[in-house]
């Protein structure tokens, strides 16, 4: 055990520091839970890539993601849950409305299943991963594309 | 209630983690601030998170920007850190609020806002060269920052039991990027990779207790010889694999606030007159960021160099040099950040890969010297061989000079 030494706060200085303490540690107990359970009901707020500590639920998104051929003509794409393996993007849900955690990451994750289609496929089109972002706070949104070329 | 908390305790724990948070505060957090921020002002039309943020222009960007770089290494001098350390986490809420996230910058911000409530006014320059052991300051920024990690490792286990990504399916650990490319740590990497992607469900099962359970033995203190090797273990596994950034450095370092400090638990063998321990005994001191060697005795008649732990086991010779990282974890965390950092910025550029695969060899080496085997025949002839030549690294760096070899082991021209 350390011995008491001199340096320790002034009692003065106890009440503002005791309440920093006690907010702090509110705060950080509290925040994380109040963003991903819902109260009534209650229930987990499941979003993807919310697994961290400090999500940050601030937008939603959409993903489509296309084939686009020579003369510019859009095409669905086909593809099995092995090409969306490590990512939450499978048949079902390649088209979804979630929030948004991790921007970068949710657009390397496409990024990934187009790399992987394109290489499978080797027809020399371009695979393309529209993410459609909608800002809550602001009610706008922004359209990132991912555009990947497939080679031959 | 809250009276333990403002006992005094040793001031060179949080002064040494603050350094150490300090030199990944330059070496990635800021670099990842300033693309941030040169990136909202270099497009104003950038979504913010929240509406009242307010687009600045470039060069008014840039000069901010440049001020938290001088306030990163003020930090790292212990130049009124508590505004630098302010003035970094004003700086990281812009870009936060410029409309970026990352979870690992977030915790780092927590941190440098715990720092900078720390009354410690311990200088880089006090902390590296004085030999004082009274410098003391209130204890709650450090437990604060203690049960921060803790809180940390509870919510992230509790959203992994709950995320279909994790839970017992383990969806998220069937496919792992492989980043290493040095031979060795590359196939040690597709191995683990393939052993975690055959059975992901008991991987993430494993993390999600492992993640509770460090939780609850980073708040309890009986508890936390376990909960600092799981979380060593846990963060040097995350850097392997995952490569998060600044994340698992940022856990390393607060495994300084678990130690004990200014107690001279590690005793060296050094002699008084000998040039030579005079060199060893400047240079350690120098590095003993957290007071934890004792320099003074006993004083001769040693044999190689030797340093004897608090639990009086002796390790000599290369598993002598082996525990320094345990013994002087500050100086060596910071030195590995560099590395780390530096190799990937320094591979990127050059070669168009990053080279931090160095830090798991010097890791290796380091544990090599632990084992047994640095104590085989081979091993004490290397290193009678190879201490003479360090011996006079020390000397020249230490600045010591005259006769160097007056105690018997230096004087027979073997031995560290």
């Amino acid at each position: 055990m350390e011995q008491e030494r001199p340096g320790a706060a002034a009692p003065r200085q106890h009440l503002a520091a005791s309440c920093f303490i006690v907010a702090w540690l509110a705060a950080q107990l509290a925040y994380p839970f109040a963003t991903k359970f819902d109260v009534r009901p209650f229930g987990y707020q499941w979003a993807p890539l919310s697994w961290g500590m400090y999500a940050n639920p601030n937008a939603e998104f959409q993903v489509a993601m296309y084939r686009l051929g020579p003369d510019g003509e859009r095409g669905e794409i086909v593809f099995d849950d092995e090409v969306a393996r490590g990512t939450p993007w499978n048949r079902a849900l390649t088209q979804g409305e979630t929030s948004a955690i991790r921007r970068i990451e949710t657009l390397r994750e496409v990024e990934i299943v187009l790399r992987r289609v394109a290489e499978r496929n080797r027809d020399g089109a371009t695979y393309v991963g529209s993410v459609d972002w909608y800002y809550l706070q602001e009610g706008r949104s922004v359209v990132q594309e991912i555009r990947v070329q497939a080679p031959r | 209630m809250l009276d333990s908390w403002f006992r005094a305790v040793p001031a060179y724990r949080i002064a040494a983690f603050r350094v150490v948070l300090a030199t990944t505060t330059l070496c990635n957090y800021l670099p990842v601030l300033t693309g941030w921020l040169l990136q909202a002002a270099a497009s104003p039309a950038t979504t913010a998170s929240i509406p009242w943020f307010i687009h600045l222009p470039p060069p008014i960007v840039i000069a901010l920007l440049l001020l938290g770089y001088a306030a990163g290494i003020a930090l790292v001098l212990g130049w009124r850190p508590s505004l630098a350390a302010t003035y970094l986490v004003a700086l990281g809420a812009c870009g936060y609020a410029a409309g970026n996230h990352s979870h690992n910058g977030f915790l780092h911000l927590l941190l440098l806002a715990l720092v900078a409530c720390s009354t410690d006014g311990l200088t880089l320059r006090r902390i590296a060269g004085g030999r004082d052991t009274d410098a003391a300051c209130p204890a709650w920024p450090e437990r604060l920052l203690r049960l921060q990690l803790a809180i940390v490792y509870f919510h992230t286990s509790i959203d992994k039991m709950f995320s279909p990504e994790w839970g017992l399916g383990g969806l998220r650990l069937t496919h792992l990027e492989s980043t290493r490319v040095l031979p060795g740590v590359a196939d040690l990497e597709r191995g683990i990779a393939t052993a975690i992607a055959r059975a992901p469900g008991l991987a993430s099962l494993t993390v999600i207790v492992g993640e509770m359970c460090t939780a609850v033995g980073l708040a309890l203190r009986p508890l936390w010889p376990y909960a600092i090797a799981a979380n060593i273990a846990f963060a040097l596994a995350l850097e392997y694999l995952l490569v998060p950034a600044m994340f698992p450095w940022d856990l390393l370092a607060l495994m300084i606030l678990f130690l004990p400090a200014a107690d001279g638990a590690y005793r060296v063998r050094l002699s008084a007159g000998c040039g030579t321990c005079r060199a060893q005994r400047r240079v350690l001191g120098a590095l003993d960021w957290t007071r934890r060697l004792d320099l003074r005795g006993p004083l001769a008649d040693h044999g190689p160099f030797c340093i004897e732990t608090p639990r009086g086991r002796r390790y000599r010779g290369w598993r002598a040099v082996g525990l320094l990282p345990w013994a002087l974890p500050a100086p060596f965390l910071s030195l590995l950040i560099v590395l780390r950092f530096g190799s990937e910025y320094v591979g990127r550029w050059t070669v168009g890969f990053s080279l931090d695969d160095v830090v798991f060899v010097v890791l290796g080496l380091v544990a090599l010297l632990l084992l047994p085997v640095a104590d085989w025949r081979a091993a004490r002839a290397a290193f009678d061989r190879l201490a003479p030549i360090g011996n006079r690294a020390l000397r020249r760096v230490s600045g010591i000079t005259g006769p160097a070899d007056e105690c018997p082991r230096h004087r027979a021209g073997r031995g560290a």
